[in-house]
C-alpha cells in the first residue's frame, strides 16, 4: 500500500492534466502552477508533514469533492464591504493587501488553494470604524480563500464558524492601529482538511486568535503571524480535544520582524482513545528585530495510552536585545487532583471532566461555544 | 542600555585586535608520520585495516560500512552551513613513523613534549591542568593519548588490570578482546546510523576502549586527549565503553588541533554500554581550532555519541563544555532500555566569531520509571550561530517515565544567532515530559552591578556567564571544571560584546 502512496509529484502531474478552474478568471494563478509544475509539494515525510500521512489528504484532493450545491453565507453589518472573491472589486482589495503575507515555497499546499479555488470572499473594515461580528458561516466549493484587511484604528471580531472543505486559506492585514480578533471554530469532522491563516500585523496593531479544534480524520491549520510593524502585538490561543482516531497537526509560526514587537502563544490540548496531536510552535526573530518579547506556552494531556503527542517549540533568534521563553509539558490527568474532587462528594467522571474543563480554559475564553463545539462537557 | 552594550563591544573588540589569537593549543609537532594519499575507495578501507593487522572480520565489517555509507546522502537538516565537503580530498590516516611504542619509555620525545605543552603530561605522576599541589592523595587520571589516527600512549594500565579494568586503545582491544569488541562494537551505533557514523565505521583508525567488570569502581578517573596534527587529514576515532553489571566508571575527553586556513573534519563514534546498577560519566571538554576572527579554518566536529542503559538501574550521563570546532554537530544521547534506567545530558555550548553549533541530545525511554535530565546553556557571541537539538521521545512501554528539561541561551552582541529545535513525542499517558526554554541577552543590570564594584566589564561578562553555567560546570569532575571554567573565560576574551 505504501509503495502506491501518492505523492506530491503525482499528484502534480494528474491536477496539471485537468487544468486549474476558472471561478475569480482575474486571479494571477502563474505562481502557484509554477510551483505545481515545479514538482515543489510536499513528499510523504517532509520534516513539515513527520506526523501527518500527506498522502492522504492527496487522495481528498485527488477525489475531488464536490459541494456546488452549498451556497455562501456570510453575516456582517452595514459598514463593513464584503465582495465575493471572483468580483473585480475583489482584486482591488488584493492590492490594498499589499505584498504577499507568506511565502509561497514555505507554504506549497497553499499553491493548490490558487489552482483549485471556487469560492472565496474580500473582506474590508473601514479606517476607524468598529462594526459588529462578521460571521463565515459557510463558503461553497472545496478550496475556499477569506481575505481581511482591517484598515488603520479600525477593530473588528471574524469568526470562523464550523464548516467543511478541503483547503481553506484566510489573509489578513492588520493596518496600524488596527485590532482583528479571529475566532475559528473546528467541529469534529469525517473529513481530510488543510488550512492556512497568514497575517500581517503592521505598527501598533493588534490580532488575536482563539481557535478552538476537534479532531478530524485529517485536520491540519498552518498559522503564519508577522509582526511587521514597530510595536505589533500577536496573541495567539489554541484549544483542543481529540477523541478516536482522530487528527490534528497545528503548525504556528510568529515571526517577529520589527523592533518592540510582544507575542504571546497558549496552546492546550487533550488526547484521547487513538487520536494524535501534533503542536509545532516556532518563534523566530529576525536581525534588527529588537525589544522583542515572545513566549509561547503549550500543555498536552495524554487521556489513553494508545493516544500520541507531538510537541515541536522552536526559537530562531538573530537579536539579541530579547526576551523569549517556551515551554511544553505532556502528562496525565493528575489524579492527586482527581481524588482532591472525590473526598469532596465528586465522582470521578465528572472529578476528571472539570479537570480537563480547568485545564483546557487556561486557552479558552470563551466556554460557552467551547461546551457547543464539544470541546468541553 | 543598548549604547552601553556596544561601548563593550568596541572595549573588547580592540583588546581583541591587540592580543591576537588565544589560542594556546594552535601549535604544529613537526614528527616524521606515515600518511596514505588522499582519497577513499575500498582499497583505502582495506588499507586501514591492514595497518593495524586486523582479522578479516573487522575488516568485512568496515567494507560493509563503507558500501553503506557509499549509498547514504549527506545529512543537511543541522542549522549549519557549509560547503559540501570534498572526501576524496582527505587522507584518511596518518601516524607518527615507527613501531607502536610498548611502552611510555619508547613513546617519541616530541609527542611527550606536545601533551606536555597541551597541558596533558603523560608520565604516570603527574596530574590535569587546574590542580596544583603535588599531593599523593590527589586523584589519579590515566590518559589514552590520541595522535591524527593512533593511539601514542596509555597510562596506568598495569593499577587499572590489577583491578580488572581494560583500558586501551581500539586496536589493542580489537586484538587482544575480540569477544567483547564484536559483541558491543555498533550495537550501540549501527553502522548505517547516520552519514558520518558510517564513514567512520569505514575508516576509523583509533580510539578508546573501556571495559570495567562486575561490581567494580575504577579506581581512576579515566581520560582520552585527541589531538589532530597532521595536514589535510580526518580524524576517526572509535570510542566504545562498556560497564559490566555494578560497574562505575568517569571518563573524560579533551581535544585540540593546530591552527590552519583548512577545515579539517573530525567524525568520532562513541558507543556506551551500561548493564545492570552500572554507571559511567562521560565528560568532554571540546576545544578543536575553531578558526580564525574571520571564520578561515577550524576543525568540522561531526560526532555520534550515543549510549544505551542496557540493565535495569543504569546510569549514563553525559557533561559536555563545547567551546571549540568551526562547526559542531553532536547529539550525545540515551537509550533508555532498562527499568529505572537514569540518563543525563548537561551541557555548554559557547560560540562566537564564525562558529556554528548544533547540539544537544535525544533521550529515548522504552524501559518503565526511566527518568532523564536535560540543562542545556549555550551561548552565542560575534557573528555565530548556536542551536540546541534534542529529542525525548516516551516509548509506549515507558510507563511512569519522566523528562526535565532546561534549555537556555544567552546572546552576547547583536550579529549572533540562539536557536532551539527541541522535538517532544509521547506515547503513553503515565509519562510526563517537562520542557523549558529561554532566551535573553547579559543583563544590563548585572553588568552594572559588577561595574559599580570596579569589576571590568570583561570579567563582569566572564563571571556573568559563569553563573549561567554554573547548573553544568558542577557536574564535571573537579579537574575538568576548573579547565573548563578556564576555557571560557579564554574563549570569551575578545568575544564579548
Amino acid at each position: 500500500m505504501a509503495g502506491l502512496a501518492l505523492n506530491g509529484a503525482s499528484l502534480a502531474e494528474k491536477l496539471l492534466a485537468r487544468g486549474p478552474t476558472s471561478y475569480a478568471p482575474w486571479l494571477d494563478r502563474r505562481p502557484h502552477l509554477d510551483l505545481i509544475e515545479q514538482r515543489a509539494l510536499p513528499e510523504l515525510r517532509a520534516e513539515a508533514w513527520r506526523h501527518t500521512n500527506i498522502a492522504r489528504w492527496y487522495e481528498t484532493v485527488l477525489a475531488g469533492t464536490e459541494r456546488a450545491t452549498r451556497s455562501r453565507r456570510v453575516e456582517f453589518p452595514g459598514e463593513v464591504e464584503v465582495v465575493d472573491f471572483a468580483d473585480p472589486r475583489a482584486a482591488e482589495l488584493l492590492v490594498l493587501r499589499g505584498e504577499e503575507i507568506f511565502r509561497l515555497d514555505a507554504q506549497p499546499i497553499a499553491a493548490l488553494n490558487g489552482m483549485l479555488l471556487g469560492s472565496g470572499v474580500a473582506i474590508r473594515v473601514p479606517a476607524g470604524t468598529v462594526p459588529s461580528p462578521v460571521r463565515i458561516v459557510d463558503l461553497p466549493a472545496a478550496y475556499q480563500r477569506i481575505l481581511v484587511i482591517v484598515e488603520p484604528d479600525a477593530r473588528v471580531e471574524l469568526i470562523e464558524e464550523p464548516s467543511s472543505y478541503t483547503h481553506r486559506l484566510v489573509e489578513a492585514v492588520v493596518q496600524p492601529g488596527g485590532r482583528l480578533l479571529h475566532r475559528r471554530l473546528q467541529a469534529a469532522s469525517p473529513d481530510r482538511e488543510c488550512s492556512l491563516v497568514a497575517v500581517r500585523v503592521q505598527a501598533n496593531a493588534h490580532y488575536e486568535l482563539s481557535q478552538l479544534s476537534l479532531g478530524g480524520d485529517l485536520r491540519r491549520n498552518d498559522i503564519v503571524a508577522t509582526l511587521a510593524g514597530n510595536a505589533a502585538n500577536v496573541t495567539l490561543r489554541g484549544a483542543w480535544r481529540l477523541v478516536e482516531s482522530q487528527h490534528l497537526d497545528n503548525q504556528v509560526a510568529v515571526h517577529h520582524d520589527a523592533p518592540g514587537g510582544t507575542s504571546r502563544q497558549t496552546f492546550r490540548g487533550v488526547a484521547d482513545g487513538r487520536s494524535r496531536a501534533v503542536l509545532n510552535g516556532r518563534i523566530e526573530i529576525a536581525p534588527g528585530a529588537q525589544q522583542s518579547d515572545a513566549t509561547l506556552n503549550t500543555k498536552n494531556l495524554l487521556a489513553s495510552d494508545t493516544a500520541e503527542v507531538y510537541a515541536k517549540p522552536e526559537l530562531e533568534i538573530y537579536a539579541n536585545d530579547v526576551k523569549c521563553s517556551h515551554g511544553a509539558t505532556i502528562g496525565a490527568i493528575d489524579e492527586d487532583a482527581v481524588h482532591y474532587f472525590r473526598t469532596r462528594g465528586i465522582d470521578a467522571p465528572t472529578a476528571r471532566s472539570l479537570f480537563v474543563r480547568g485545564f483546557l480554559r487556561e486557552a479558552i475564553d470563551d466556554v460557552e461555544t467551547a461546551r457547543r463545539l464539544g470541546v468541553i462537557q | 542600555m543598548s549604547e552601553r552594550s556596544n561601548e563593550l563591544t568596541d572595549l573588547v573588540g580592540e583588546e581583541h585586535a591587540a592580543t591576537g589569537h588565544d589560542y594556546a593549543a594552535g601549535f604544529v609537532t613537526e614528527i616524521d608520520t606515515d600518511t596514505l594519499p588522499p582519497g577513499l575507495d575500498e582499497d583505502v578501507v582495506r588499507a586501514i585495516s591492514a595497518k593495524k593487522a586486523e582479522p578479516a572480520w573487522m575488516t568485512e565489517w568496515r567494507l560493509d560500512a563503507f558500501r553503506r555509507w557509499q549509498e547514504m546522502p549527506t545529512p543537511r537538516w543541522a542549522h549549519v552551513q557549509f560547503p559540501d565537503i570534498d572526501f576524496q580530498g582527505i587522507s584518511y590516516f596518518s601516524a607518527p613513523k615507527g613501531d607502536a611504542p610498548k611502552s611510555l619509555d619508547e613513546v617519541d620525545p616530541e609527542l611527550l613534549r606536545t601533551y606536555e605543552k597541551l597541558g596533558i603530561p603523560l608520565h604516570e605522576r603527574a596530574r590535569l591542568a587546574g590542580v596544583e599541589a603535588e599531593d599523593e592523595e590527589a586523584p589519579q587520571v590515566a590518559v589514552d593519548a590520541v595522535f591524527d589516527s593512533v593511539s601514542v600512549a596509555t597510562t596506568f594500565k598495569e593499577r587499572l588490570a590489577e583491578a580488572g579494568v581494560v583500558f586501551c586503545s581500539m586496536s589493542e582491544a580489537i586484538q587482544e578482546h575480540p569477544e567483547l569488541v564484536r559483541k558491543y562494537l555498533g550495537s550501540v551505533v549501527p553502522k548505517p546510523d547516520n552519514f558520518y557514523a558510517a564513514l567512520n565505521s569505514a575508516v576509523f583508525s583509533d580510539g578508546s576502549f573501556v571495559y570495567v567488570p562486575k561490581n567494580t569502581r575504577c579506581p581512576m578517573e579515566l581520560s582520552t586527549y585527541f589531538r589532530i596534527n597532521a595536514e589535510n587529514t580526518g580524524q576517526f576515532e572509535r570510542t566504545l565503553i562498556i560497564a559490566d553489571e555494578g560497574a562505575y566508571v568517569s571518563y573524560l575527553e579533551g581535544c585540540t588541533a593546530p591552527m590552519r586556513d583548512d577545515n579539517q573534519l573530525h567524525a568520532a563514534v562513541v558507543e556506551l554500554v551500561a548493564l545492570e546498577d552500572a554507571e559511567i560519566k562521560y565528560s568532554t571538554v571540546q576545544n578543536w581550532y575553531p578558526g580564525d576572527a574571520e571564520g578561515n579554518g577550524g576543525i568540522y566536529n561531526f560526532v555520534t555519541k550515543r549510549g544505551t542503559c542496557l540493565g535495569d538501574r543504569s546510569k549514563i550521563s553525559w557533561t559536555q563544555v563545547e567551546t571549540g570546532s568551526a562547526i559542531t554537530w553532536k547529539y550525545p544521547s540515551v537509550m533508555l532500555r532498562g527499568a529505572d534506567s537514569v540518563g543525563e545530558f548537561y551541557s555548554v555550548a559557547l560560540t562566537r566569531n564564525f562558529q556554528q553549533a548544533d547540539t544537544g541530545t535525544k533521550m529515548t525511554h522504552i524501559g518503565p520509571r526511566t527518568k532523564s535530565t536535560i540543562v542545556s546553556k549555550g551561548i552565542s557571541a560575534g557573528r555565530s550561530q548556536n542551536s540546541y537539538r534534542g529529542r525525548v521521545r516516551m516509548n509506549p512501554g515507558a510507563k511512569g517515565a519522566r523528562n526535565y528539561t532546561q534549555c537556555d541561551s544567552l546572546l552576547i552582541g547583536d550579529t549572533c544567532g540562539a536557536h532551539t529545535f527541541p522535538y517532544i513525542e509521547s506515547k503513553l499517558s503515565t509519562a510526563v515530559v517537562e520542557h523549558e526554554a529561554t532566551t535573553s541577552k547579559v543583563s544590563d543590570e548585572q553588568l552594572f552591578l559588577c561595574q559599580q564594584r570596579g569589576i571590568d566589564p570583561e570579567k563582569a561578562v566572564a563571571m556573568i556567564v559563569n553563573g549561567f553555567c554554573r547548573d553544568v560546570f558542577r557536574t564535571l569532575p573537579m579537574e575538568f571544571a576548573v579547565e573548563a571554567a578556564k576555557l571560557l573565560e579564554v574563549s570569551l576574551e575578545g568575544a564579548v560584546g
